[in-house]
């Protein structure tokens, strides 16, 4: 059975740690040394029990802590969760999805009761009750998307597809890896990925376009993305860059194997039945060099696939100030012995 | 990999004409099916004697229906037996393996507005079913124009007048009326989003009049309603087994991998999601696919077994 920590903190005095299993189960991103550049979408179909991929949504041992945190977001912020006229009927294909998985994979914690259009949803851990009916917007407290996701861990996004091209039509996005769903509203899949550098000479946009416009229900799809996040900092959003641009001139080699955590995206690709659109979850993992460095050959490979970016990913990840600091931190890791 | 299979019972089959049959599945476990887009198809598998034909079939019944699904069959005069079978010996009571919806014709009206035109030629009606039995007052405007040889044998005419009343244009050849795509197309508003699913014949004729009018491509939708199922035969060679295998003419180069027990991951069986693309390293294809671009066509370095086929006299070297 999942067990959930007391709630810790993603800001001010950064509570947040790993247990010795969630470093075991963190999902390290780099198949190789070497830093490649690759479209690394395959099929979601379960993992190994236990990990981050055993189940649809990752539910983990942070789950009241990431509630907690993207309430105080939303509080602070409430344009970090829009969704556009038209996706009502995704919201609802949302709300679905996400009872019925966690349920059927979490039933410790969440029971999911149906009788026609009546439904009852339990969710334990945040002592909710609620019946509702399916459908129905008025029969909740709160939009369905926003009121399932608030009970999810990570940001989600649902992307309508038509003409050919998927848009970013509504989200809750409240722990971004630098990004703003105020701003990407609406855009089409290349223009949101418009800052990218390099992907779009190499056609890897075309390609992935393809395959996600094919993706069917049943059938999700998953990558991993990574950066570096200076504090365990869930929102590093540019509404949100007044409290964390700074903090990447902060780190000196005393301070690196605390504060600089690999940022780790499990990112999923779901089609929603009735509307046809994509529901795109963005799980975020965050482990610290210190943690990072006590499961074999993690410190060696990271390093090197820090050593072997290029210059123009460095900047985009906006590692540009402290990434040899980090590679000479790793150095006794990647020592033939 | 496969796909999530669904045990269903026919529970009602019902005559549409001489020569089609609306055929609805309930499930075997639990009170509902899988929900489901508009333009969604169901693979069904179906046990012709010794082996297991598996066919794709739109679905026809409302995606607000979660109890039941309707798919609609034409019996075809050179079926390799899939329509016969459904026709001659499908009953009610009947259990069936169907798999979970896909959806390769995602049909939708245009998100700013615009009407959406639906043309279909004979059986190619079915897949705009499941779109036209969820309308509502206010699902933008649409029209439908149905093309067929003649009225008696024809899917769903009385339905398609109460749903769509003057929306509804028909098209009976037999009583000698044409449908026009050319004169069609230009009188449509600009923006307008077409849908059509008929013959190939019918669907080229408009994705020609509408690219020669400047319509942008992803305002034109299409959909054959059957997959070429076979043709002549051919022999295919495989590099890493070094097997070959021969496909007769009444089976698809991707049945025969599968009958030989090759594994090849496939999912639509209609040329469209790719899932089947295979690297080809020797002979010449005739590309059948609407997956592959035409530069890989013309190099001729993969093909799509689910409906490609060596050219004719032709042999396929496959890296499998």
């Amino acid at each position: 059975m999942l067990q959930l920590n007391p709630v810790q903190t993603f800001r001010d005095d950064f509570t947040y740690r790993n247990s010795p299993s969630a470093i075991q189960r963190f999902p390290f991103p780099f198949p190789q040394d070497e830093y490649r550049y690759s479209v690394n979408i395959e099929p979601h179909n379960g993992g190994p029990a236990g990990s981050v991929y055993e189940h649809w949504f990752d539910i983990d041992e942070h789950y009241l802590s990431e509630i907690r945190e993207r309430a105080i977001v939303l509080k602070q912020d409430p344009a970090r969760c829009q969704v556009r006229p038209h996706m009502r009927l995704a919201a609802w294909d949302t709300l679905e999805m996400l009872m019925e998985h966690f349920s059927q994979d979490y039933p410790e914690h969440f029971t999911l009761i149906r009788q026609g259009n009546d439904w009852m949803w339990i969710n334990r851990p945040l002592e909710i009750e609620q019946r509702f009916r399916f459908g129905d917007d008025d029969s909740l407290p709160l939009a369905p998307f926003e009121y399932i996701t608030r009970q999810a861990q990570g940001d989600w996004a649902m992307l309508d597809q038509r003409d050919g091209d998927l848009f970013m039509d509504g989200g809750i996005i409240t722990g971004p890896a630098d990004w703003s769903l105020d701003f990407d509203l609406g855009m089409s899949f290349k223009e949101w990925h418009g800052p990218v550098p390099l992907a779009h000479e190499l056609g890897v946009f075309d390609r992935a376009l393809k395959y996600l416009c094919n993706i069917q229900v049943d059938r999700p799809a998953r990558r991993l993305n990574w950066t570096i996040s200076i504090n365990p900092l869930m929102d590093q959003s540019p509404e949100n860059y007044h409290a964390w641009g700074a903090s990447r001139a902060t780190i000196t080699p005393d301070n690196v194997a605390r504060k600089v955590h690999l940022r780790v995206e499990l990112q999923g690709l779901h089609r929603l039945p009735r509307s046809h659109a994509l529901l795109f979850p963005i799980r975020t993992y965050l482990i610290s060099l210190q943690d990072l460095v006590s499961q074999p050959g993690w410190g060696k490979r990271l390093r090197r696939v820090l050593m072997t970016l290029p210059p123009e990913l460095v900047d985009y990840k906006g590692l540009t100030r402290y990434i040899g600091t980090i590679i000479d931190w790793l150095e006794p890791w990647d020592r033939d012995d | 990999m496969t796909q999530t299979r669904h045990r269903v019972r026919v529970s009602a089959v019902a005559r549409l004409g001489p020569s089609i049959r609306e055929i609805h599945l309930e499930p075997l476990e639990g009170d509902h099916l899988p929900a489901f887009s508009p333009g969604s198809h169901v693979v069904m598998e179906l046990p012709l004697g010794e082996h297991v034909l598996r066919n794709a079939y739109s679905l026809t019944s409302s995606p607000f229906e979660r109890s039941r699904y309707a798919i609609a069959v034409r019996r075809q005069p050179d079926s390799r037996g899939g329509s016969r079978w459904i026709h001659d010996e499908l009953v009610p009571g009947r259990q069936l393996r169907i798999e979970a919806p896909n959806n390769y014709f995602p049909i939708r009206a245009p998100a700013d507005g615009a009407p959406l035109l639906l043309i279909a030629g004979g059986i190619g009606i079915t897949p705009f079913m499941s779109l036209l039995r969820a309308r509502r007052p206010d699902s933008g405007p649409m029209s439908l124009h149905y093309a067929f040889r003649d009225r008696v044998d024809t899917a769903y005419l009385a339905e398609l007048k109460r749903l769509l009343g003057s929306d509804l244009h028909t098209y009976e050849s037999t009583a000698g009326e044409r449908l026009d795509p050319a004169s069609l197309l230009a009188a449509q508003h600009l923006g307008t989003q077409v849908a059509v699913c008929g013959p190939a014949a019918m669907i080229e004729a408009v994705r020609a009049k509408a690219a020669a009018l400047g319509w942008p491509e992803q305002r034109v939708l299409y959909e054959r309603f059957s997959a070429p199922a076979g043709g002549t035969p051919f022999r295919v060679r495989l590099q890493r087994s070094g097997r070959s295998i021969a496909v007769s003419s009444e089976e698809t180069l991707l049945e025969a991998l599968e009958r030989a027990q090759v594994p090849v991951r496939s999912l639509c069986r209609a040329g469209v999601c790719g899932e089947c693309r295979t690297d080809l390293l020797g002979g010449e294809a005739e590309h059948q696919d609407l997956f592959l671009s035409d530069q890989e066509k013309t190099a001729q370095c993969a093909v799509m077994p689910c409906v490609s086929r060596a050219c004719a006299g032709g042999e396929l070297l496959l890296d499998l």
